[in-house]
């Protein structure tokens, strides 16, 4: 499969320069677009590279149970945490590029191993960190709306019950106030985060068509 | 979130919607660098198709069997000084699946909201 693949663009790269050189175009201009068809297919072609293997292995029972602790345990645990641990690094960090990027970069890796493992991947904290495939899901938006909504109520409902209390620092709920407050803020910020990545992935598309015109 | 069993994605739409109209024009046979020079110019692309992204969807629709591909001939190919192409050809499952897919606006292609075909 392999073989036919490279066969096939070797075949898609020698029309590509024909049809440029019988259009006049350099062969600078041909190098920079076959570049760039690569640089912007590389995410497709891995993904597709992975889920072939993926399919190819060899599945018993054991290996699938394996198989879907491993998709639980990232998806469930390691991916949520690295996005609430690149979003904690960047809001309390005095220098927060490097430890979040790092975050970021072993992620990545992460992903890259679960998806060649597993199989392609497609969850929340990952489309947040941007190595979920862009595919429309038209409930998103609602969940992230939801979300944000949820996070601003518990912030209010938190805050007017901090209030309410004579002496919050003397109060034994003042803890699980304090601790509702955080997770409320975090999640708003989670959301914010998620709602602006869903509307400037919408916006591209509709730029895209519109250039068009 | 994984898209609906058999439901087509945008490019997919497009791809197949190119396939049948090159089949109506007496072309029913295409290779990759032909069908996304085609989707380029009939949306008014700046771009070409990434060659990921078009190879893994023309892939996904010949395993859903609305595409059939073989290899030309290789005499054919050195006849002519090339590779040899892989050449495609949308099949009769392909047709009906493009007629199901969602409707687009009259001269608007699937895929590319709002860009009107001229």
């Amino acid at each position: 499969m392999r073989d036919a693949r490279r066969a096939e663009l070797r075949s898609d790269l020698w029309e590509h320069l024909q049809h440029a050189s019988g259009d006049g175009h350099g062969r600078l201009r041909w190098s920079l677009q076959v570049i760039g068809r690569v640089v912007r297919g590389m995410a497709d072609d891995l993904w597709w590279r992975f889920a072939q293997q993926a399919a190819a292995r060899p599945r018993t029972e054991a290996t699938e149970r394996r198989r879907h602790l491993f998709a639980w345990l990232f998806d469930w645990v390691v991916s949520p945490a690295f996005a609430i641990g690149v979003l904690l690094t960047a809001w309390a960090s005095t220098s927060p590029f490097w430890p979040a990027g790092a975050l970021v970069v072993l992620f990545v890796a992460l992903t890259v191993l679960r998806m060649k493992l597993v199989g392609p991947i497609s969850n929340e904290s990952a489309y947040m960190l941007g190595v979920a495939p862009p595919d429309a899901d038209p409930q998103r938006l609602r969940r992230h709306w939801g979300g944000l909504l949820s996070s601003v109520l518990l912030l209010v409902g938190a805050r007017a019950y901090a209030a309410a209390l004579d002496d919050p620092l003397r109060d034994p709920a003042y803890g699980l106030v304090h601790l509702a407050v955080s997770l409320a803020s975090l999640g708003i910020l989670v959301s914010v985060l998620m709602l602006l990545n869903e509307y400037v992935r919408r916006w591209r598309r509709q730029r895209r068509g519109r250039s068009g015109e | 979130m994984r898209r609906k069993q058999g439901a087509l994605v945008p490019l997919e739409q497009a791809l197949l919607a190119v396939a049948v109209e090159l089949a109506k024009a007496g072309r029913p046979q295409f290779h990759g660098f032909a069908v996304a020079k085609e989707l380029m110019e009939r949306e008014a692309a700046r771009r070409l198709t990434a060659h990921g992204t078009l190879y893994k969807a023309l892939e996904r629709l010949e395993r859903a069997g609305l595409l059939t591909s073989h290899w030309e001939d290789p005499v054919v190919a050195a006849d002519a000084g090339r590779p040899r192409r892989r050449l495609y050809q949308v099949t009769a499952l392909g047709e009906r699946a493009l007629a199901r897919a969602p409707a687009t606006r009259p001269g608007q292609l699937p895929g590319r909201p709002g860009i009107v075909d001229t």
